[in-house]
């Protein structure tokens, strides 16, 4: 941020306030700050700034101009941009829902930066039923990554079943070749306990756990872990407040996605379900790619709504889509070089009785570390307010904000399938199944169509899900979040 | 509060979708009958629920204002298509709330093995293609199977097979 303050700032006035409000905030700062009435030294100076924050911001072109010099000059190593679903809240006398689009960008000076170096655990499954083509599949894809990590790169493996084995214990290698038999020796056989080999695989990264570094870990597993679950929350919990991040990838149908996705998510992290073992290797690399492409890390949203607002639900769009639990404190995980950070919110503002000109909707701020430059906690203010006005139903929402929530609600609908069917509902679950086909085919997703009309078909039958078709829809339907490709021209 | 016009179920004002139904509720008629809708309809892409008008029509006579008419062969019966665009043919079945644009269920299409969403035809600029939705017993033109999704062009006179159902095309011009 640049030492003066800006023009917004003297008149007091967020970046897209109206003119209405510039001249409003004009008018009430010039009666006191007059130096007829203001008597106190560098009134004069303190006027004549107003005065020129006036001037520049009443005049559209000019206001223009300096918003772009304003970017240009900032030396914020992230810019950020915000989107309403709509220009005006509307004046109701009854609930309403406004939606925001968060997106954060890395400014074109840092752009250019090094790699980071890395601090990554492969945790790895080796339970019974992992043996054949899925642990060979998973040792080749780990040893790509290891071929591929640097020599600054801290790595380390640890394998688990009942209990957990420390393959390659944490630290830089000089020679990467030399680890891959060690590697080849991983041999299936026990149970799952997942704990075990997150336990393990913290500690491992914990040893070398440093700002400077990205601290991720990567779990891969196949199957259900019975009586540590809440063990593993805790885990994450830690390891999420020592910036410590988890990836999870679920190969096949037989593990529990609620519990990873409640894992990973604690932690700014994703979940990946992997139908076909073959898949793993293209997920493993493209994932080894983007935390080589982070830029910030532990981002995390705390914002506060204002008076008879609530914040009914938190998406993450990119880097990894996936839906947000509401809390206090919002994980988002990194924002990645050649990926914006979009998230979207949902509001739901009750009415109030006051006349305002403008309405406050929330307030907080995002926080993040840059690995390349530790030494302090970058905090960008979160400010989301409404100029009140009358209801436009002509108005068209932002392009991004509609297609992310035509994305959302399809989310939405196979989550309250599920619970449905869960819930024993079959009849709903079945007709809400084949709402959500219809919808599928409405954006031309037609393979997935057909998956939610057989399930629908299936819970009539069964009165259960498929284990495989409720977790291909359900992580499909999250990938279609992603916003369509390519980096949008913005004015942050 | 808002009403979904395709389920009448009722959402918070400022909601951009149904939450029951996942259709958009930003569609506005401008008077001439016609939608303006954000991303969801783009002419190539379907909108199955929200054209109920051809789903029971048929005639036991050709209609002169339809710009295609189907013929099916074992019932005697024409189905007109009267605007451009896509339509689905497919069969309706209790307990489930997708009705395809032209409900064959009259016509025993389950006997038929015609699937509830079985094939789509489309009309543009005079050019006429059907396409297979992936159904179950497959789609055939003049005897010759679809790949599913692939289009295929159609001609006045082709017959076309969804299941073991036989469907002729009529195009306009060539109806007396």
């Amino acid at each position: 941020m640049t030492s003066k303050p800006s023009y917004y700032e003297i008149l007091g006035l967020p970046k897209e306030a109206t003119q209405e409000e510039v001249r409003r905030a004009y008018r009430e700062l010039s009666l006191s700050q007059h130096p007829d009435i203001n008597r106190s030294p560098g009134a004069n100076t303190q006027f004549l700034n107003l005065k020129e924050a006036f001037e520049t911001l009443s005049n559209p072109a000019r206001r223009k101009e300096y918003d772009q010099r304003l970017t240009q000059e900032s030396d914020a190593p992230i810019l950020e941009y915000t989107l309403y679903s709509r220009t005006r809240l509307p004046d109701l006398k009854e609930p309403q829902l406004l939606y925001a689009y968060l997106d954060y960008a890395v400014s074109e000076k840092y752009a250019s930066q090094v790699t980071p170096t890395l601090n990554y655990c492969l945790v790895i499954d080796r339970s019974t039923s992992m043996q054949g083509e899925r642990l060979d599949t998973v040792k080749a894809a780990a040893i790509e990554l290891i071929r591929q990590s640097k020599e600054s790169d801290v790595l380390s493996l640890v394998t688990f079943s009942d209990r957990a084995e420390v393959v390659l214990p944490a630290k830089r290698y000089p020679d990467h070749r030399s680890l891959e038999a060690q590697v080849h020796f991983i041999q299936a056989s026990g149970g799952t306990e997942i704990y075990q080999g997150l336990e393990a695989g913290f500690q491992q990264i914990q040893w070398n756990q440093n700002r400077s570094l990205v601290n991720h870990l990567i779990l891969i597993t196949d199957g259900h872990t019975y009586g540590d679950n809440l063990a593993c929350i805790d885990l994450a919990n830690r390891a999420a407040s020592q910036g410590v991040c988890i990836t999870a990838l679920g190969i096949g149908s037989d593990w529990n996605d609620e519990f990873l996705d409640t894992l990973t998510q604690i932690t700014g992290g994703n979940t990946y379900y992997i139908a076909k073992t073959s898949d793993l290797r293209k997920l493993m690399q493209e994932k080894f790619a983007s935390l080589n492409q982070v830029f910030a890390e532990r981002v995390s949203l705390k914002l506060k709504p204002a008076q008879r607002v609530a914040l009914g639900g938190v998406y993450r769009l990119q880097p990894e889509a996936t839906p947000l639990n509401v809390s206090e404190q919002i994980n988002l995980g990194s924002i990645l070089r050649d990926t914006n950070l979009s998230i979207l919110l949902e509001f739901i503002v009750q009415p109030v009785d006051e006349d305002l000109y403008r309405r406050e909707i929330a307030n907080g701020t995002v926080s993040l570390i840059l690995p390349s430059d530790p030494s302090s906690v970058h905090r960008i203010p979160v400010t989301l307010s409404r100029v009140v006005g009358s209801l436009d139903k002509k108005e068209k929402p932002p392009q991004e904000i509609i297609q992310a929530l035509t994305h959302i609600t399809l989310y939405r609908m196979q989550e309250r399938a599920r619970q449905e069917a869960s819930a024993g509902k079959i009849d709903e679950a079945s007709s809400r199944l084949q709402r959500l086909a219809t919808q599928f085919l409405s954006i031309g997703e037609k393979d997935l169509a057909q998956t939610a009309l057989m399930e629908a078909e299936r819970i009539q039958q069964t009165s259960m899900l498929s284990p495989e078709g409720e977790k291909a829809i359900k992580y499909a339907t999250r990938s279609l979040m992603l916003p369509s490709k390519g980096k949008e021209e913005r004015q942050y | 509060m808002i009403t979904c016009p395709h389920c009448g179920n009722k959402e918070l004002e400022g909601a951009l979708f149904c939450k029951e139904c996942g259709s958009q509720l930003l569609i506005e008629t401008n008077g001439l009958g016609t939608t303006e809708t954000g991303m969801r309809s783009k002419p190539d892409q379907f909108q199955i629920n929200q054209q109920p008008e051809y789903s029971s029509e048929f005639s036991y006579s050709p209609s002169s204002d339809a710009l295609i008419t189907l013929y099916v062969v074992d019932h005697n019966a024409y189905i007109p298509i009267m605007e451009e665009g896509e339509v689905i043919l497919g069969r309706s079945s209790e307990g489930q709330s997708m009705i395809p644009d032209i409900d064959l269920r009259k016509f025993k299409a389950f006997q038929s093995g015609v699937s509830r969403m079985h094939a789509a035809i489309r009309l543009f600029r005079n050019q006429i293609l059907i396409s297979d939705l992936g159904s179950s017993n497959g789609t055939s033109v003049n005897d010759t199977k679809l790949e599913p999704y692939s289009p295929h062009p159609l001609k006045n006179g082709d017959t076309i097979t969804l299941g073991r159902m036989r469907i002729e095309v009529i195009t306009k011009d060539k109806q007396v």
